[in-house]
């Protein structure tokens, strides 16, 4: 079932217009997964993952890498499923404050941790005081608190989790089962903070068993896991005995790998590979549309010629999405259109409609601004060519294939490929017209991070809002959207936003991030977790 | 001879100091912020970067990072790996076997390769033999690593089936061997063979053929003997290399080792692991080296320590 309601299908096209097809697939596919539901007990899963990982405390982590790992053996409060609705998970009921700034949880009773100790109050008071001490160095869990003031116990399985602002991000957030899920203060007392990190102790279906680092980690089934969120089919242990995550950097390898059967899913399949897999009699692939912001190109608003804002529009006219993606991705990933993508909750399908392609626009917009064509077709004003100065690390085949675009209009787009360490530097000095970002990210509060006018980087201080564009308007819809509880009137302020940022061509949304997964048909019930990136091992079976 | 070895291991500390004093330097005038770096371009806020600079030392002025470094160093400690919070020496241990064992494997069939293609190619120079030899040679030479390991994955892990692609025990060893050694195999046949033709003209082999010697003991004894000086000192470089040269090896066969840890570290910034490693290579760099010397010494008689 999860294969056609996670993959291929978006929440949104769901409710659309496709739903009576849908809802006939995924009642079939549910026939079929049924039927092999048990599959071997002793099964063994080894999934190929992209990335070498360098912690496995959900308190500590920023990688959605390690991520793979930690939500295999760690839960949350609550459990937000890709239709974006929350469950019981932990926590059995949860009541928000008036004031928007606590929310009450009352916990589930009959839960234990990997090491025996009982998950209570105290337990979750702990994670949480943890993650915001300075000490531990917390890399993404501390964000995902927010304004967070404290945790008090109210009674064993009973705690208020209080912030010292409203914060409309905190479900989502506290659901997140891989920054905020809740470790074992025993494990973490024992072990201490480093020691943890290579031996999790969480309440999960899998429990760690070994990592040998930059080869792979090692889990195995929890045999007194009854604690399943009920939107899992399956209660009781996990299906899978062991479960082993194989770290293969190498795509050619990874692939490689996974047709002669040494592991049986592999993450980031090349998108020239995924249609050779989904022909295939024994293997296939499901690729998840990825929540957050988009792969997009930050316009600097401060530097020539990009602070003139008809020339950021013509640009973002100048190029044909759905083609440039089709080019590099052959279908694999989906051309965006707004700051956040389509599976992320308050998109505003308004931002489809706003800049299509349309050259003829963006060459009149270029000459109402002064630059006519000069040699070579490139635009000119005063004498100098119209240059933009482009800085990649991302992707860099994607960027080639924008610069013919541009072109086309008399843009001559520099494409400049960078490493990390000399991007931050062109970011803080200001040396560039765009850079790339994308994030994998299940709360649209990941607005704030590109455009709130305090994230504008400063030498020294290297930060997201590469468009270096600061309003009073903008903070202000920004936070009003971050402490708006009542998600109706949440969903208003961020359309609001989505429009105002693209109204002054901040940003350029180029395509969906893609997480193309591929695996031996011999594996079922593979889903994706809230964000489709990640995939969660607890139902699968192998046949 | 002892004297000669404590003189040559003296002057490995200095060499020993100024690498990583290097290493120290280049590190930190390149651009780029460990703790940035490390975040690989998470939107984290400014509380998370101030809690790690914090806790990775980083907000302490560079001599005072400088000062720390070498006198802990010094007694052998090395920090904390910026990555994982490891000690660096616990870090660098779980990569060595690895290491060495692919630097080993890799070694032996690159001299026993490039031995065997050198001596045939320079016994019949200018012959099928030669031309074979050479070719061989030359795609050692000139394949990229990563090129001959994808097509060796591709015939003989995943069509032909014969080796496990990433799995693991010993055959596991044998795809990645052949990709290390193949380097050296090109390098060491190409110098033998023609050593071996300089020496054939040498007069003591017509001597040595000249009083009867059978041509198998002419070879054996007086033509390679005496091939195999430049050899020697060729394969001591080598050895330097492949304890730290297996980076695109590692990496395409998914193994691991210190190269692979290198380039991670070099490229995140993780200075406490780059400074270790740099010690690591230059230490194994300067005691080749000295091996190398010293088998001079048992393999010419004219070569005297004093």
């Amino acid at each position: 079932m999860s294969k056609m309601r996670d993959g291929r299908l978006s929440r949104r096209s769901l409710l659309g217009g496709a739903a009576a097809a849908a809802l006939a697939g995924s009642a079939l596919s549910e026939l079929v997964s049924e039927a092999s539901a048990q599959g071997r007990a002793d099964a063994a899963v080894t999934w190929g993952e992209d990335q070498d990982y360098a912690t496995l405390d959900p308190r500590v982590t920023q990688s959605r890498h390690e991520a793979q790992a930690i939500m295999q053996m760690f839960e949350s409060l609550l459990f937000l499923d890709t239709d974006g609705k929350f469950y019981p998970w932990l926590a059995q009921r949860w009541e928000y404050s008036k004031d928007g700034k606590s929310i009450m949880f009352v916990l589930r009773r009959d839960v234990k941790f990997h090491d025996g100790t009982p998950f209570n109050a105290e337990a979750v008071k702990f994670t949480f005081d943890t993650i915001v001490d300075p000490k531990l160095g917390s890399q993404g869990a501390i964000d995902f608190l927010g304004p967070y003031k404290s945790t008090d116990v109210l009674g064993p399985y009973t705690v208020r989790v209080n912030w010292t602002e409203p914060f409309a991000a905190a479900l989502t957030n506290l659901s997140n089962p891989w920054l905020l899920s809740i470790v074992s203060p025993t494990a973490v007392r024992r072990l201490g903070n480093d020691g943890f990190a290579r031996n999790p102790v969480g309440t999960g279906p899998f429990k760690f068993v070994e990592w040998v680092p930059r080869v792979r980690v090692v889990m195995e089934r929890n045999e007194e896991y009854r604690w399943a969120p009920r939107v899992f089919r399956r209660q009781g242990p996990a299906a899978l005995r062991r479960l082993v995550i194989r770290i293969i950097p190498d795509a050619t390898t990874r692939v490689a790998a996974l047709e002669k059967g040494e592991i049986d899913v592999c993450d980031q399949v090349p998108p020239i590979e995924v249609r050779r897999f989904q022909g295939s009699r024994d293997f296939d692939v499901m690729v998840g549309d990825v929540s957050g912001i988009p792969l997009s190109h930050l316009i600097n608003t401060q530097a020539p010629p990009t602070n003139d804002l008809r020339v950021r529009q013509a640009y973002m006219y100048a190029i044909n999405r759905p083609q440039v993606v089709q080019q590099v991705f052959f279908g694999v990933a989906k051309p965006a259109y707004g700051p956040i993508t389509p599976t992320t909750p308050g998109y505003w399908p308004g931002v489809e409609k706003m800049y299509p392609y349309d050259p003829a626009k963006a060459r009149q917009l270029l000459d109402e601004a002064g630059w006519k064509v000069g040699s070579g077709g490139i635009r000119e004003k005063n004498g100098r060519p119209l240059e933009i100065h482009f800085i990649t690390l991302l992707e860099p085949d994607l960027e080639v294939a924008v610069q013919a675009a541009a072109k086309e209009v008399g843009i001559k787009l520099n494409v400049e490929t960078v490493t990390k360490a000399k991007q931050d530097e062109m970011v803080m000095h200001a040396q560039y017209n765009i850079g790339e970002i994308r994030w994998v990210a299940v709360d649209p509060s990941v607005l704030d991070i590109p455009f709130f006018s305090r994230n504008i980087p400063a030498p020294g201080k290297f930060k997201f809002n590469w468009s270096r564009y600061g309003s009073p308007e903008l903070d202000r819809l920004l936070r009003q959207a971050d402490g708006q509880v009542d998600v109706k009137q949440r969903q208003q302020t961020l359309a609001q936003i989505q429009k105002y940022v693209l109204d002054r061509a901040l940003m350029f949304p180029v395509h969906v991030s893609a997480q193309p997964i591929g695996f031996r048909r011999i594996v079922r019930n593979l889903k994706f977790a809230q964000g489709y990136w990640q995939v969660l091992f607890y139902e699968a079976t192998v046949s | 001879m002892l004297r000669y070895l404590a003189r040559k291991l003296l002057w490995t500390a200095p060499v020993l100091f100024a690498a990583t004093t290097c290493a120290f330097l280049v590190l930190h005038l390149i651009p780029g912020d460990p703790v940035n770096l490390m975040l690989s371009g998470r939107p984290a806020s400014e509380k998370v970067r101030e809690n790690l600079r914090a806790k990775l030392g980083l907000n302490r002025p560079l001599p005072e990072q400088y000062a720390h470094f070498v006198l802990h160093a010094a007694r052998g400690d090395f920090g904390q790996s910026f990555a994982t919070g490891q000690p660096v020496s616990q870090v660098i241990a779980q990569q060595l076997p690895a290491s060495l064992q692919l630097a080993g494997s890799g070694f032996l069939i690159g001299v026993a390769g490039g031995l065997l293609l050198g001596i045939a190619a320079g016994l019949y120079p200018n012959t099928v033999i030669d031309g074979i030899a050479m070719f061989i040679a030359l795609v050692g030479i000139s394949m990229p690593g990563y090129w001959t390991a994808m097509l060796l994955i591709y015939v003989f892990g995943l069509r032909l089936g014969w080796v496990p692609i990433v799995g693991s025990g010993l055959p596991v060893l044998i795809l990645p061997s052949i990709v290390f050694g193949s380097y050296a195999i090109g390098n060491l046949a190409r110098l033998v063979r023609s050593s071996i033709i300089d020496v054939r003209g040498e007069d003591y082999i017509r001597t040595a053929r000249a009083k009867g010697l059978p041509e198998r003991r002419v070879v054996l004894r007086h033509a390679l003997r005496n091939a195999l000086f430049p050899v020697v000192a060729m394969m001591g470089l080598l050895l330097g290399l492949f304890i730290g040269g297996g980076v695109i090896t590692e990496t395409v066969f998914a193994r691991q080792g210190v190269g692979a840890l290198l380039v991670t570290s070099i490229l995140t910034k993780d200075y406490p692991v780059v400074q270790a490693l740099i010690l690591l290579t230059t230490a194994a760099y300067v005691f080749a080296n000295v091996l190398v010397d010293l088998l001079y010494g048992v393999l010419d008689p004219r070569v005297r320590y004093g």
